[in-house]
């Protein structure tokens, strides 16, 4: 059972970096139609100023966090601010390829520095910190996972809900048309929206870069977890982001920690293929995902 | 006029003969002392023979393992450049970026592949797979910074060093055999590709031969980022002795997350999966210096008593000063040194053609390093094409050069000495 329940808690704490992930990819779809290809590399960036700022520059965990945060924010914004504005009203396909090529830019720039291999993360704790119970360590880094994800839900969900731009952004994603027509400022929104996927991404970086112990470049290639996260979860569903991936992340560790039992059967690796495979059955059955709209077009 | 048949005749028979000495001529030329066969790469008029390096200069694998390991490469033909070249002839190194990509290697390889006499590097397993059919297709030598056993079956690979495979059986020789554990419980967890199934068919092999009581096998994916459900199985099963054949990043997370779940048996380090940095991290390096183990070879760095060693550091103070103790480094250092004996030796017989060069490769028998790795043995067949069947065991350690400091000395297990390629 302690076996079970170890799997289980690294599951949720890994799906909570899931759904930071696919938070930032639904906020943006939500806002602005695009699927932001770049998400694994804001994660990336982050993860590697909060780790330069600790150890080259030698400021405190919390300090390296929050330059981290302004900086990624600040490339979202501008981002959106000198290349995608440019892109409104062009195909779907060109803004995607835009954004292809800024997760190009922002990895090949931390490669280019000569400091991302082996880089140890920023953390304020040691790699054993957290509690035993029962047989089964329930480790810092993936408590504090679980929380600040718990708190960034609620955050969001107060902002969409209480708050001025929030409306905004939630008019804008309903009808932007419309939303123009009754005097909300789109650019703003955008900004907005690109601004808050980096700094979920950023944080769900730096918890990442800790679970791992070091991290490279590669860092960024999670977001290709999160994407089945998203789509299971449902496109433009923010609380279908957050549910598809704690599945996503229970899913795969389950698996992993139990198909060597079955390993005649399935072989080896077959963790890697769960998420698309639930992915895919849940399609079957809801194809706009489970929190997903159902578009209706008049015709 | 009239030309009587005879004469005729002569003039046919001279002009067949003029024609066939201007072929002869084209396709090899004369180097003074005696003939000297060539055909790609070799410039008789610039004195310069040419050779390909394809390795990534950009990307994850560049810094810690493709710039360091190339600029041994560079350091070496500098020195030997330095005091002449290779019976005249100065070396240029044609240099490509394959980014770790095998679409790209191949890519590069073509481009160049006509302008070289052979490839002094081609770094990375599935990169150098993606070329083996390609290599034997065109007679080109290549030598593969890689240590794959099956490359051993390759006749156009050159291999520096003693492969996965035998690191593996080595590392349970020094286990059961010098540290008298008997029948120790052991696991392993390896990467899923095929430097993970060359650690893996190794580790079998070990088990057969030492009697080791397998309790548990793992995989990961190189995009793994979490190693919770790996630990934990191997924590499950009890294994006392657990093998990483694995990259440096998964290590440390695989190591970390199992002490943090309470789990800290032996753990010993395929060679590729440590690296210097991995130190930099905060509890990791008290665990890796307490509780892991690497599997390797080469001098220890700084150690001038071996006269390879001392001749590279007064290379490196000549040509590259600001190099430090890089394990790759030495590598590569070795590996030029490896492909200086088959162009002295192609030298040596006049012919530097691909075929001459071959036949020099195959028939090199023993390289000196002087030192550096192991004396490394050459020959036309598979199991003679494995250059070296030692390792040495390390213990890992920050104060040292390199940080890595030998347990066992170099030595070849048992099971090793008898493994088939």
């Amino acid at each position: 059972m302690a076996y079970f329940i170890q799997l289980a808690f690294a599951g949720l704490a890994q799906g909570c970096i899931y759904a930071l992930v696919a938070l930032g990819f639904t906020i943006i779809f939500k806002s602005s139609g695009v699927i932001n290809f770049a998400q694994g590399e804001f994660l990336l960036v982050g993860a590697f100023i909060a780790s330069v700022a600790t150890f080259e520059w030698g400021l405190n965990f919390f300090l390296a966090v929050f330059i981290a945060l302004l900086i990624t924010v600040l490339i979202g914004v501008l981002f959106e601010r000198f290349a995608l504005r440019y892109m409104i009203g062009r195909p779907a396909f060109a803004i995607i390829m835009i954004t292809i090529g800024l997760d190009i830019l922002l990895r090949t720039g931390v490669v280019m520095t000569g400091k991302a291999n082996e880089r140890p993360p920023a953390t304020p704790y040691g790699i054993a910190s957290g509690v035993n119970y029962g047989g089964v360590h329930f480790g810092e880094n993936a408590l504090w996972t679980i929380l600040v994800t718990l708190i960034c839900c609620v955050a969001l969900y107060i902002f969409f809900r209480y708050t001025r731009y929030g409306l905004a952004m939630r008019a804008a994603a309903i009808d932007q048309e419309a939303a123009l027509a009754m005097g909300v400022n789109i650019r703003l929104v955008y900004a907005l929206a690109w601004g808050i996927a980096a700094a979920v991404a950023t944080i769900a970086g730096i918890f990442l870069a800790i679970n791992v112990t070091t991290f490279d470049s590669t860092l960024g290639s999670i977001a290709l977890f999160a994407f089945p996260a998203i789509i299971l979860g449902g496109l433009d569903s923010i609380p279908g982001a957050v549910v598809g991936g704690v599945v996503i992340g229970l899913v795969q560790l389950l698996t992993q920690g139990y198909e060597s039992h079955i390993a005649n059967f399935v072989g080896i690796g077959f963790d890697t293929i769960t998420p698309y495979l639930l992915m895919i059955i849940i399609l079957l059955v809801r194809p706009y995902g489970l929190f997903g709209t159902r578009k209706v077009e008049r015709v | 006029m009239t030309i009587r048949p005879a004469l005729r005749m002569t003039i046919g028979a001279l002009t067949c003969f003029a024609i066939l000495a201007v072929f002869l001529v084209g396709c090899g030329t004369n180097n003074g002392g005696g003939s000297l066969k060539t055909d790609f790469g070799v410039d008789t008029s610039a004195k310069t023979i040419s050779l390909g390096i394809l390795t990534p200069l950009s990307g994850p694998v560049a810094a810690p393992i493709g710039i360091p390991l190339t600029k041994g490469i560079e350091t070496y033909f500098d020195a030997v450049n330095a005091s002449g070249g290779i019976d005249g002839y100065k070396v240029k190194l044609i240099e490509r970026d394959t980014q770790y990509d095998p679409q790209v290697e191949v890519s590069d390889y073509q481009q160049i592949k006509n302008q070289v006499a052979m490839f002094a590097e081609s770094l990375g397993t599935p990169t150098t797979q993606a070329i083996v059919p390609l290599s034997a297709n065109d007679h080109i030598l290549v030598s593969a910074a890689t240590l794959d056993s099956y490359l051993a079956r390759e006749p156009y690979m050159v291999l520096i060093g003693t492969p996965y495979r035998l690191q593996v059986e080595n590392a349970f020789d020094y286990i059961v055999k010098k540290l008298g554990v008997q029948h120790p419980k052991t696991g392993i967890i390896y990467q899923d590709d095929g430097y993970g199934q060359d650690g893996l068919t190794g580790y079998k092999e070990a088990m057969a031969c030492y009697g080791l009581k397998n309790v548990g096998e793992a995989t990961y994916e190189a995009t793994d980022t979490t190693f919770t459900a790996q630990a934990a199985q191997l924590k499950a099963s009890g294994a006392q002795y657990v093998f990483l054949t694995a990259i440096p990043t998964a290590a440390a997370g695989i190591i970390g997350t199992a002490h943090a779940i309470g789990y800290d048996p032996h753990w010993v380090l395929q060679s590729p999966a440590f690296a210097s940095g991995l130190l930099q991290v905060k509890g990791l390096n008290t665990l890796l210096e307490h509780e892991a183990w690497v599997v390797g070879q080469g001098a220890a760095w700084g150690d001038t008593s071996v006269p390879g060693m001392a001749e590279m550091l007064q290379n490196i103070q000549k040509y590259d000063p600001g190099q430090q103790p890089d394990g790759y480094f030495e590598f590569g250092y070795t590996e030029a040194k490896v492909t200086y004996a088959i162009l002295k030796k192609a030298f040596d017989n006049h012919d530097v053609t691909r075929a001459g060069l071959l036949n020099a490769f195959n028939s090199l028998n023993n390289v000196d390093v002087g030192g550096l790795y192991p004396t490394l043995h050459y020959g036309s067949a598979p199991n003679q094409r494995v250059p070296s069947r030692d390792n040495t065991v390390y213990s890992i350690d920050s104060s040292v050069a390199g940080n890595l400091k030998s347990l066992s000395g170099d030595f070849t297990g048992s099971c090793a000495e008898q493994s088939q390629f």
